[in-house]
């Protein structure tokens, strides 16, 4: 007990200074782009998606061991994860340069990250003018393409409908569905009176609003313009259709929406629908298979009900045959070390024997070419004439920039709980959007 | 400079002994105590009404909790408890036990090592070295986030267990070692002395005087490090994405994603997760008390 | 004689090497690293001095979330601290021995219990339609109060800083009970001499004695309050709105959902400064009564 502080002060600097040997992020270790198989497929892959759901990771597993079964010198070590650990951990995995063989894409500037980034493998080669390549929906295709070059498998098509129960439009004296955004309000106002809640809506993380707003967005405010704010343009957000858009979400939000708050789950808010208390909910076409009573529904819904996309706003300038939806999608790591395996099992996973599968057990619409007719589902052959008659808008929260993503889904919550107007809210976002240039992470 | 941080913890009693034996029935008139008594019944009610109510939520069915979220469950359905079983919550548990279990023995070693050698020992640099350890209780790296996550890649133990007994450990060793050392200042030395003496190593004297005579005070630290490992969020959520290795905190926040609007198992989870913890409490509680007490600097 | 010092400098070596692996390098690097805008997805990194303190200024959502810790931090020190004394002081003085430890357990029962487990409790407690807390409003008559608690921006960061007190006040209320079993016993019998009522008693005598755990317990309290993370991500993951926004949950968004690597980092050095502030504070003031002693 005889030093002074001075020299602890010392010691403390000294070994505060060799720690700080900074590290910055490392470069990619890009490998080679072969893409032809040398003999039979062997190796290990390791591969991650999102599909943890005990609803669908079966049939994930199942299709790999069926891989491995198939080409015994393969293994594959596959992982899924819920959603939101899904983006903590590609991040992550992003960010320390280990990327697995073959991992999850969302559409839009969440898959372009990945390609600008140098961290997706370029598959122009082997999607365009291939045979494997014309196995696709061009929609689908198209969801991963940037600058002209493609990065991503698609794997299944979404978009987002209202599902409704017949048996409660026809007491409430809905005769036919809405064809219009007035005749869908004046329907809501209906069904409350028949009582009823017109429309389910749990928005507790934020995307159901999201996906609203991507739909309004879509149908309120023109393709390119949108676009390009999107994309992070500069004086981004100025068209009239953005306020236009949240207005058309506080209508629908006060005339079919139960009053009180919105922070239920949108499951919670599904069982509403499901269980005779609410006439529609604004879903998912992936999500048909729990309105089937094999995947839970009660025969009184399974058996009563159908669905329409978002009728026609008049007066909106942008795109009326706008849906909003996307395309799920898987890309292979650029610095995999062995590119030609991992294409070789999206081959597979893509071949049309698997998609059908996929869309029968699943339930859900394949990007493949020729696969719908195998659905087991009802509303699935529907659900595949309404996507191709309309163009697809990409989810707001996987088409802009991340930046412009939380203040837009939050201005959406403001707008919901009745605690901003659509001009203030458009404000919100537009101060996001401005903050994401001035304070834009690009190097 | 000398540091004297011991004071607050070295003086801890043992409540459940100590002899405050006032006299009660002295104070007050009837009025005044039937007051209190109620509100002090009504706060415990409010307090273990909640616990009560998921443990029997978990036995119910799903329209059953939103039909009558008050009632009994009418026809009880235990296995729903061996669903959440399955759910994975055991794997979330043997996690849970597992780094719990690893970071609570190195904290209480590597903080009684450095507590001896601190306390007892002569050290080169010692001074600045028990300023280092005892400043450390002041930081909070949880904000760090952004450079633990690159420092555990480069080590290499992103996404393993090391990653949490390795942080639990480090984070709370500046605290544990305060704790010890604390306590050996207030010990005598003849004892070791004599041991040494003897010609018992230093190593032999750290484990064979030492250790048992330190022992009250390990047991209490190894008590509240238990709790902060068997709790801790934020680094198990971002340090772990692999399900296989998650922690209870985690799996279950998890779980109650995956589970959507399944309330019957998610309760039943949460109950089995909340047990051990309780029943813990309730069996030890006296140790647990005295734990806290000398832990008050957290 | 050196070569035995040095050996012995092996019992503390495992500690401090831990301690400056894993506590000073990565705050140190922090501070670093909220100097630059960098992305997961992209290589290399841009200095940009103290922009991203800027962007915090400037960034509504901060302000917001500082304030909640602020909310936070007040609320916990009324309850945690204040009510849990009188509590302590009820339970000491009016409540015979063995019922005293009874209930002593029971209200500790909570803090036994992880965050995860009663943040997903309450969530459903909250609940609009089904949950405990509006039937219970509605059932002693105050239906006119029945709210969804964690859905509207007003309310969302009280219904969590409401059932953190709930999950908390037990642990304090312990640790102030032994506060006030140290008090010397002759300081009351002083007291009842000189004809002071029960309140007075307490303010004059059991106040100022237990004055150094309140004093440690409120710092305790504070820079826990600037801390919070768990109960924010698993009850309202810091909506609707941002509403329920705090800085450790900002710092999260803004790392892993946002990509703004240098931005959480600038969030985190805030944080350290204020918690470190609180901690200092405890050392002078341990320091100032060692003193005194």
């Amino acid at each position: 007990m005889r030093r002074t502080p001075a020299a602890a002060a010392g010691c403390l600097l000294a070994v505060l200074l060799t720690l700080l040997s900074g590290c910055g992020q490392a470069p990619v270790r890009v490998t080679a782009d072969d893409f032809r198989l040398a003999g039979k497929p062997h190796g290990h892959l390791t591969v991650l998606e999102k599909w943890a759901d005990p609803e669908y990771a079966p049939y994930f597993k199942a299709a790999a061991r069926e891989y491995e079964k198939r080409n015994p010198g393969v293994t594959i070590d596959l992982q899924a994860v819920g959603d939101q650990p899904y983006k903590d951990r590609i991040a992550v995995l992003a960010a320390s340069r280990e990327l697995p063989d073959i991992y999850f894409a969302w559409p839009g500037r969440y898959a372009q990250k990945f390609a600008d980034g140098r961290l997706a493998a370029d598959l122009t080669g082997q999607l365009d003018g291939t045979r494997w390549g014309e196995r696709f929906e061009g929609d689908a295709l198209r969801a991963f393409t940037y600058g002209g070059r493609r990065y991503g498998v698609p794997l299944d098509m979404d978009a987002k409908v209202f599902a409704y129960n017949e048996k409660i439009f026809a007491k409430a004296g809905v005769r036919r569905v809405p064809r219009t955004f007035p005749e869908l309000l004046t329907a809501c106002d209906r069904i409350k009176k028949a009582g009823y809640t017109p429309l389910a809506f749990g928005n507790q993380y934020g995307w159901p609003a999201g996906h609203l707003l991507t739909q309004f967005n879509a149908m309120e405010v023109p393709a390119d313009v949108l676009a390009r704010d999107y994309d992070g343009g500069a004086h981004a957000f100025t068209h009239p259709g953005y306020v236009r858009a949240f207005k058309d979400l506080a209508r629908l939000r006060q005339r079919c929406m139960p009053p009180g708050g919105t922070s239920i789950s949108h499951e919670s808010a599904q069982a509403r629908m499901l269980y005779g208390k609410a006439a529609m909910q604004y879903l998912e076409t992936l999500e048909f298979s729990y309105l089937d009573e094999s995947g839970g529904a009660p025969k009184a819904y399974a058996e009563n009900w159908d669905f329409f996309p978002m009728p026609a706003i008049p007066g909106a300038k942008g795109s009326p045959r706008a849906i909003a939806g996307g395309v799920d999608g898987l890309m292979v790591s650029n610095s995999s070390p062995d590119k030609a395996l991992a294409v070789d099992f999206l081959k597979f996973l893509t071949s049309r024997e698997q998609a059908r599968k996929m869309v029968r057990e699943l339930g859900w619409l394949s990007a493949v070419k020729g696969t719908a007719d195998a659905a087991r589902l009802p509303g699935l052959a529907g659900a595949q004439r309404t996507i191709a008659s309309h163009d697809i808008a990409v989810w707001l929260d996987t088409r802009a920039d991340d930046k412009v993503v939380n203040p837009y889904l939050s201005a959406a919550d403001s707008v919901l709980g009745g605690n901003a107007t659509p001009e203030q809210a458009m404000k919100t976002v537009r101060r996001g959007a401005e903050n994401a240039r001035r304070f834009g992470v690009r190097p | 400079m000398t540091l004297t941080l011991g004071r607050t913890a070295r003086t801890a009693p043992e409540p459940a002994s100590s002899p405050t034996g006032r006299a009660p029935a002295r104070f007050g008139p009837v009025a005044v105590r039937v007051l209190a008594y109620g509100a002090l019944a009504a706060l415990a009610v409010a307090v273990i009404y909640p616990l009560c109510w998921m443990a029997l939520a978990g036995l119910k069915t799903n329209g059953e909790i939103f039909a009558d979220p008050w009632g009994l469950p009418t026809d009880p359905h235990w296995s729903t408890y061996a669903d959440a079983w399955q759910q994975g919550v055991l794997g979330y548990l043997l996690n849970s036990v597992l780094v719990t279990s690893a970071s609570v023995l190195a904290v209480v070693l590597i903080s009684a090592w450095a507590a001896y050698g601190l306390t007892r020992l002569d050290i080169p640099c010692s001074q600045p070295a028990l300023l280092l350890v005892l400043g450390a209780m002041m930081l909070s790296p949880t904000v760090a986030l952004v450079p633990l996550s690159q420092l555990l890649q480069a080590l290499g133990i992103y996404d393993t267990y090391w990653a949490l007994i390795v942080l639990y450990t480090a984070f709370k060793v500046p605290f544990t070692t305060f704790l010890i050392r604390a306590y050996l200042l207030g010990q005598p030395v003849e004892v070791e002395e004599a041991a040494y003496i003897d010609g018992a190593s230093r190593w032999q004297t750290f484990w064979r005087v030492v250790v048992p005579m330190a022992r009250p005070i390990l047991a209490s630290a190894a008590v509240l490090q238990a709790l902060f490992a068997w709790n801790e969020y934020a680094f198990a959520l971002v340090f772990i994405t692999d399900d296989r290795l998650k922690t209870l905190p985690v799996g279950l926040a998890d779980m109650a994603g995956r589970l959507n609007s399944n309330w019957p198992i998610l309760f039943a989870g949460l109950t089995i997760a909340a047990l051990p913890m309780i029943v813990i409490f309730l069996i030890g509680q006296r140790h647990f008390v005295r734990g806290l007490a000398a832990g008050i600097g957290k | 004689m050196t070569r035995r010092r040095i050996r012995h400098a092996f019992y503390a070596a495992p500690a401090l090497a831990l301690i400056a692996l894993f506590v000073y390098y990565p705050i140190v690097e922090n501070v670093r690293l909220s100097l630059f805008k960098f992305s997961v997805f992209r290589p290399g990194m841009r200095y940009v001095g103290l922009e991203n303190y800027r962007q915090a200024l400037q960034d509504p959502v901060f302000w917001h979330a500082l304030l909640n810790n602020v909310f936070y931090a007040v609320t916990s020190v009324v309850f945690q601290v204040g009510a849990a004394l009188v509590l302590a002081a009820v339970l000491e003085e009016l409540i015979g021995r063995r019922l005293r430890g009874v209930l002593r357990a029971v209200y500790f029962i909570p803090a036994a219990v992880s965050m995860t487990v009663a943040g997903l409790l309450f969530q459903f407690l909250y609940q609009p339609d089904a949950g405990l807390v509006n039937g219970a409003l509605a059932a002693v008559g105050l239906d006119g109060l029945q709210h969804d608690w964690l859905g509207d921006a007003a309310t969302s960061i009280w219904g969590v800083i409401n059932m953190s007190q709930w999950q908390s006040f037990g642990y304090t209320t312990m640790l102030l009970t032994v506060a006030i079993q140290r008090i010397p016993r002759e300081l009351y019998e002083a007291a009842t001499v000189d004809g002071a009522g029960r309140i007075r008693t307490f303010f004059n005598v059991t106040v100022p004695m237990v004055r150094e755990m309140t004093t440690l317990l409120i710092i305790l309290t504070v820079s826990g309050a600037f801390l919070v993370f768990n109960e924010v991500m698993v009850m309202t993951g810091g909506g609707p709105a941002n509403s329920s926004q705090v800085l450790g949950t900002w710092l999260y968004a803004s790392a892993f959902t946002g990509d703004d690597m240098g931005y959480a980092a600038a969030i985190g050095t805030v944080i350290f400064l204020i918690t470190f502030a609180a901690g200092a504070l405890q050392l002078l003031h341990s320091r100032r009564k060692a003193v005194a002693a």
